[in-house]
């Protein structure tokens, strides 16, 4: 609630958050995607402690939305699945984080 | 939740994770001892090596070169099939990678300058009319402990002052003592810790088969 000129109260329109960033696990992917250039599954297992079932699923539903990219490379004969944020993931996440920031700013102390 | 807000910190954690393997304690372990070996059984007193072929001068730089080089292929051969298949394969960010492009700037300068030092020393002999040759076991172990902690700094690795300090002290006590020994003590110390950061690393760290082939659902 925002105070109006004639002193009384008006309600705030509520943020909206990104159901697809929001997700806890989701999150922990993209931060950690973020901070990196690209990483393969065995990386973000180690890192968000989930498990490789369920990394997988939410890993698809990132590529879905656009927010993450999958590239197959080959070191010698072995293949390697790294992710990447893309453009789109990378600004989604920004904009999760700006956000958040001010819903935890306007919290009254 | 406070790693989202803090990214530096999530950043850092990710980048730190790759040196919890031992594998750089056991590498700087093994060339102290190595600078050990060298000294005493290949340049020291044994006997000239006579290889019939190869000027034993020669022989001994090309032994010696292939010890020190020993260390480095561990640790290259040990993050490729040990570490890397446990903890995953990471592309650092653009930050990260020009904060090593600074780290290894200030420690090719480092490494000249003290190079540069000691031979303007050798060839001037200033040290000698400045009276401070008793003083160069300190100068000498305290520039190791200077780049190495130079390079902790920039990798992000503050362990490395530590086995830094601890080569530092190896090397300073040897030049004082004139006892070569102290480079193997200093070299067993940090191996042994090495050795130990490794074990715990494996055990932390088990390799799946799912993980052995990077495969995914």
């Amino acid at each position: 609630m925002t105070r109006s000129k004639d002193g009384g109260e008006s309600p705030q329109t509520p943020v909206s958050f990104d159901k697809l960033v929001h997700e806890p696990a989701r999150l922990l992917v993209l931060a950690n995607l973020y901070v990196v250039d690209s990483a393969d599954f065995t990386y973000l297992t180690r890192q968000t402690g989930l498990t490789w079932g369920n990394l997988s699923s939410h890993m698809s539903k990132l590529e879905a939305a656009g927010y993450i990219e999958v590239k197959k490379e080959f070191r010698g004969k072995r293949p390697y699945t790294m992710m990447k944020l893309t453009g789109e993931g990378r600004e989604a996440f920004r904009e999760y984080r700006r956000k958040m920031k001010q819903v935890l700013d306007d919290l009254p102390d | 939740m406070s790693n989202i807000t803090d990214l530096k910190v999530l950043e850092r954690k990710a980048f730190r994770s790759y040196h919890q393997d031992g594998l750089m304690d056991i590498s700087l372990g093994l060339m102290m001892m190595v600078a050990f070996i060298s000294e005493v059984f290949i340049y020291g007193s044994m006997p000239e090596i006579k290889t019939g072929i190869v000027e034993p001068v020669i022989f001994r730089i090309i032994l010696g070169l292939g010890l020190y080089l020993t260390p480095v292929v561990i640790v290259y051969a040990g993050k490729r099939f040990i570490t890397t298949p446990r903890l995953g394969s990471v592309k650092l960010g653009s930050e990260r990678l020009s904060r090593n492009k600074k780290a290894k700037v200030v420690i090719l300068s480092a490494v000249l300058v003290t190079w540069a030092v000691l031979i303007i020393s050798m060839v001037t002999g200033w040290t000698e009319v400045q009276n401070i040759v008793q003083w160069m076991p300190v100068i000498i172990g305290g520039g190791v402990t200077l780049v190495m902690s130079l390079m902790a700094y920039f990798i992000d690795f503050p362990r490395l002052a530590v086995i830094g300090a601890l080569m530092g002290l190896g090397i300073a006590f040897r030049e004082w003592l004139d006892k070569p020994v102290m480079l193997l003590i200093s070299g067993l110390l940090i191996l042994v810790t090495g050795l130990v950061i490794f074990w715990r690393f494996l055990r932390e760290h088990p390799i799946s088969e799912r993980e052995a082939v990077n495969d995914q659902v």
